[in-house]
């Protein structure tokens, strides 16, 4: 039986006064790569802000409802966001590298916890190129400023910036929104390599991306979880109408 | 009317405002450099005032504006940067700080007249801290905060809101995010602010007749009283003492307010060069 690493009840949230996510129940094993899909606006990306609290900045938005991290909700007072945030990583649908050096883009995490020591930070910065598939690319020219590099690059660059800091799961929002096929494919292979250590949520606009890489789908629809389940079984045969109309391209 | 014809005047009409705006320029520091440059020696420089300023040097002068520049900075731009970060960072978009701005946009309007006659009255009176360097640099403080209030905050806004999300996605705190890399990015644009407030401060004279004196000695604390460049300047001509002094008064003033910009010019594109 697999570990649930994520479990989500009777969530809801509202901005002012819409509500864009209605009643979600559903949970997400440790390392499996669950995949969220639906047409726009459908409460996908709130759902990943939701689970690392993005949107306690957000003096609109409302969460209701339970949201456990490994047993414990991560919405209970006396919960420290900042470790939260540490232990889910994200890497948002347009890369963000910061504007300086491929290094200190990668220390700049580690950093932000304490870690000072150079060497140690060039540790985890080769290891965590070499989880995004990165370090051969750019392991001469560390001190390249970041932005130098292509789109995909930037992405894994982005990934392995958000794998410095230890995270346990991974919130990948449209990653490979902006990226050509190669790139995608990279990105996709990278997810699949670090399924193994870490528990990863995708957001995909892309059903084929879903089918390829995840283990389960789950099919939002305007704030409502219409149906969740293996992707193999969602792909073959849905058991709600909806879901078969979008997966197979008749709207959305 | 024919486009081309409207093309025409419109580049005659936009030419000429440049050459005069240029020329206006370019008459007024030459008419000055001019008649000040040959009186401008070593000595001038490093001796003191004599005859009230008929003869002798300056020396006195350039002390009390260095110390009313670097004291006045000291104070405001810590205040301002401050004021500027609680108003994009920690407060969402209301009523307060639409008043906030109000008056900081109706403070750089106030002559410079009037913050000195407030400065002689809070500073000098009610404060009891006299005609001194210190009172001259809270006026001058204040005067600068809503310029260097304004651009910091453009600055800050200016930065991306996707940096501080990285922040935050890594487990950073919001202060973090503030001090790691909104302000390193901002630093250019706040750095701007402060420069132009300097020059501002330099040129300073209706604010500091009335809180920093007009004082002939070198001050020797920030509680004695000075005259600054400007306010020697201004005394010496008005005053009919020497208008060839007061030039070369002026002529060193523009040099320095001139030194001040293409310094801070080359600072910044270091700075820039090493956060891009």
């Amino acid at each position: 039986m697999l570990k649930d690493k994520i479990q989500i009840e009777n969530l809801d949230v509202y901005f002012g006064e819409k509500h864009v996510l209605t009643k979600v129940n559903m949970t997400v094993h440790e390392h499996e790569i669950l995949s969220i899909i639906g047409p726009a606006n459908g409460g996908k990306s709130t759902i990943l802000r939701v689970l690392n609290r993005m949107l306690d900045n957000d003096k609109e938005a409302k969460v209701r409802g339970k949201v456990c991290i490994d047993g414990k909700n991560i919405y209970d007072e006396r919960g420290n966001v900042n470790r939260l945030r540490k232990s889910v990583g994200i890497i948002f649908a347009i890369p963000v590298p910061l504007p300086m050096s491929i290094f200190d883009n990668l220390s700049y995490g580690p950093r932000l916890h304490g870690i000072t020591n150079r060497e140690k930070l060039l540790t985890i910065a080769e290891k965590c190129l070499r989880a995004a598939s990165l370090w051969d690319e750019v392991k001469s020219r560390l001190s390249m400023s970041a932005l130098r590099l292509s789109g995909g690059q930037q992405q894994r660059l982005c990934l392995a910036r958000a794998l410095t800091v230890e995270p346990e799961i991974i919130l990948f929002d449209e990653p490979c929104s902006g990226l050509d096929p190669i790139s995608t494919s990279k990105v996709e292979k990278t997810m699949l390599d670090l399924q193994k250590q870490y528990t990863i949520v995708l957001v995909t606009n892309n059903v084929k991306q879903a089918e390829r890489v995840s283990d389960r789908c789950a099919f939002f629809l305007f704030g409502e979880l219409v149906e969740i389940g293996s992707t193999k079984q969602l792909f073959k045969s849905p058991k709600d109408k909806r879901t078969k109309d979008y997966i197979t391209g008749k709207f959305g | 009317m024919n486009p081309k014809l409207t093309q025409k005047i419109a580049s005659l009409v936009l030419g000429s405002a440049v050459v005069i705006t240029l020329s206006a320029l370019v008459f007024i520091i030459f008419y000055i450099l001019y008649h000040g440059l040959p009186l401008v020696s070593l000595e001038f420089l490093t001796n003191p005032i004599r005859e009230m300023g008929k003869s002798g040097g300056i020396f006195p002068t350039i002390v009390s504006t260095c110390l009313l520049a670097i004291i006045s900075i000291f104070i405001a731009a810590p205040l301002g940067i401050g004021t500027a970060v609680f108003l994009t960072e920690y407060t969402r978009e209301n009523v307060i700080t639409k008043i906030i701005r109000f008056t900081t946009d109706c403070l750089a309007g106030i002559p410079s007249i009037i913050f000195g006659l407030f400065g002689f009255v809070f500073f000098v009176i009610y404060l009891g801290l006299g005609w001194s360097i210190l009172s001259g640099s809270l006026t001058l403080a204040f005067m600068m905060l809503p310029t260097i209030i304004r651009t910091s905050e453009e600055a800050i806004r200016a930065v991306p809101k996707s940096y501080q999300e990285v922040t935050y996605g890594l487990g950073g705190s919001k202060w973090q995010s503030i001090t790691q890399i909104i302000l390193p990015k901002a630093m250019p644009g706040i750095l701007t602010g402060i420069i132009l407030s300097v020059g501002r401060a330099v040129s300073e004279t209706a604010a500091l007749i009335f809180t920093a004196g007009i004082s002939l000695h070198t001050p020797v604390s920030i509680f004695s009283s000075g005259r600054s460049m400007a306010v020697h300047f201004y005394t010496i001509a008005r005053e009919g003492i020497s208008m060839p002094m007061a030039f070369a008064t002026a002529a060193v003033l523009i040099i320095t307010v001139l030194m001040i910009n293409i310094v801070s010019y080359f600072l910044m594109n270091r700075f820039l060069r090493r956060y891009a």
